[in-house]
């Protein structure tokens, strides 16, 4: 009887597990002092998008995204608790979306600046819509969402560049290949 | 589709919703308008205070991490001089999530009466546990703040006031002109402690507003020596305290008084 393969071999999910803990581990120990909405993308995006160039398979970053929210959620990373689990899976999604758009070329400066600022700012609008949902005024959140977008696409796009920066030295080293899988 | 094009594209895309959201940012008062309000029943302070309330000064600045100018808008100007008074308003506004707060503003009708000069206000917000004191923004963008100009003769001195220190630690203890004693450290003391811990600490959050359709407040001038603003919070409420800060800019008439009035108005 031929024994089906897994969609992700037990090496992709280490590889994907460990960047979803490092996003965690990044949170917990980083803590910039900019308090500049979205500043947190720098660092939050780039294990992600790290584990969507080199895995490059569909669902790689939703398989993160949804790893790291259940970790934030269980280490009560902030107050939406269970909630955690929908922004961070958002930003998993959007970077594997973005992947798929770019062909994996995530090593790319501009792919990754565009993944990056995607990313975080899914990760934004997903916050923004569950404060809504929880019963936070809209006239809250709308107030000021235009600066907070601005800064969320600069942040997730620096983290996007960084992460392509790691992953073009990983295939100039190659740690890693183009067409590795 | 060529690699180039589709990071062209994708650019676009993202332009697209920036320019949607800071649309949105910039018109969300209108889209969104706010739900109705109601006063809560009761005046929560209705007290007058004299030209002797002028317990600091005269001097350029108003407290804050740096000191900051005192005139919305302005940063420090040396050559100006000003008195200022302290009057804690027994109420503050709530913002955050109305299933579990009661969220609403402050509003605040005041009665000038032989105003000379300038009289500008400014609010601190005292917070609990280790979180710095709010106050409304000085300069830059969503800068408030509340003017109001009398043409009475002015006086010639301010015998009460003595100019406040700049504190190096950023905290600042200042004693409050009204007769409300009660403080959540010392529950007979006249006095409040303001502290900061970085440059613009606390200045995002607390406003001044001539109306609830500018949520995020306004810098107003008036001559009316009659009228009334909002104190409102967006993110973080000050929770524990709500100071009014008055500022002249001479020394006053020995006639002069300031008749203060707060109320909570509800967000439903």
């Amino acid at each position: 009887m031929a024994i089906k393969k897994p969609y992700f071999s037990l090496y992709e999910i280490a590889l994907l597990s460990l960047c979803a803990a490092l996003i965690v581990v990044l949170n917990t120990t980083f803590s910039l002092p900019l308090k500049i909405p979205g500043h947190t993308g720098i660092y939050w995006v780039v294990p992600v998008i790290i584990g969507v160039g080199i895995v490059k398979k569909p669902g790689a970053g939703t398989y993160i995204g949804f790893v790291s929210g259940i970790l934030a959620t269980l280490f009560g990373l902030n107050t939406l608790h269970i909630f955690n689990l929908i922004i961070y899976l958002a930003l998993g999604t959007m970077i594997d979306l973005v992947g798929l758009l770019f062909f994996y070329r995530l090593d790319h400066p501009a792919a990754g600046f565009v993944a990056g600022a995607a990313g975080n700012l899914a990760k934004m609008v997903v916050n923004f819509a569950l404060q809504t949902f929880l019963g936070i005024p809209a006239v809250f959140i709308v107030i000021g969402i235009g600066a907070a977008s601005i800064s969320h696409f600069i942040f997730g796009g620096i983290g996007g560049i960084i992460a392509a920066l790691v992953l073009s030295r990983l295939l100039k080293s190659g740690v890693i290949t183009r067409d590795e899988a | 589709m060529e690699f180039r094009t589709r990071v062209g594209l994708a650019f676009v895309l993202l332009g697209c919703f920036l320019g949607g959201m800071v649309a949105l940012g910039t018109f969300g008062e209108v889209l969104f308008p706010q739900s109705t309000t109601m006063p809560t029943p009761g005046i929560l302070i209705d007290q007058v205070v004299t030209k002797a309330g002028f317990q600091y000064g005269p001097q350029s600045w108003r407290p804050s991490y740096d000191p900051l100018g005192i005139y919305p808008g302005k940063d420090v100007l040396d050559n100006e001089t000003w008195y200022l008074m302290f009057i804690d308003l027994n109420a503050t506004p709530v913002s955050g999530d109305p299933n579990v707060k009661r969220i609403g503003s402050v509003r605040l009708t005041y009665n000038f009466t032989d105003l000379s000069g300038r009289a500008v206000f400014h609010v601190y917000g005292l917070t609990t546990g280790t979180i710095p004191t709010r106050t409304n923004r000085q300069v830059g963008y969503n800068n408030c703040g509340f003017v109001v100009m009398g043409n009475a003769t002015g006086g010639s001195s301010m015998p009460a006031a003595t100019p406040l220190v700049i504190s190096g630690s950023h905290q600042y203890r200042i004693a409050i002109s009204n007769n409300l004693l009660a403080d959540s450290d010392d529950l007979t003391s006249t006095t409040r402690t303001l502290w900061f811990n970085s440059p613009q600490s606390g200045q995002g959050s607390l406003h001044i507003t001539p109306s609830l359709s500018k949520r995020m407040g306004a810098v107003t001038e008036t001559t009316d020596q009659n009228g009334s603003l909002y104190v409102t919070a967006t993110g973080g409420d000050p929770g524990n305290a709500l100071l009014l800060l008055v500022a002249v800019d001479r020394p006053q008439p020995d006639g002069f008084a300031l008749r203060v009035r707060t109320e909570f108005v509800r967000m439903s």
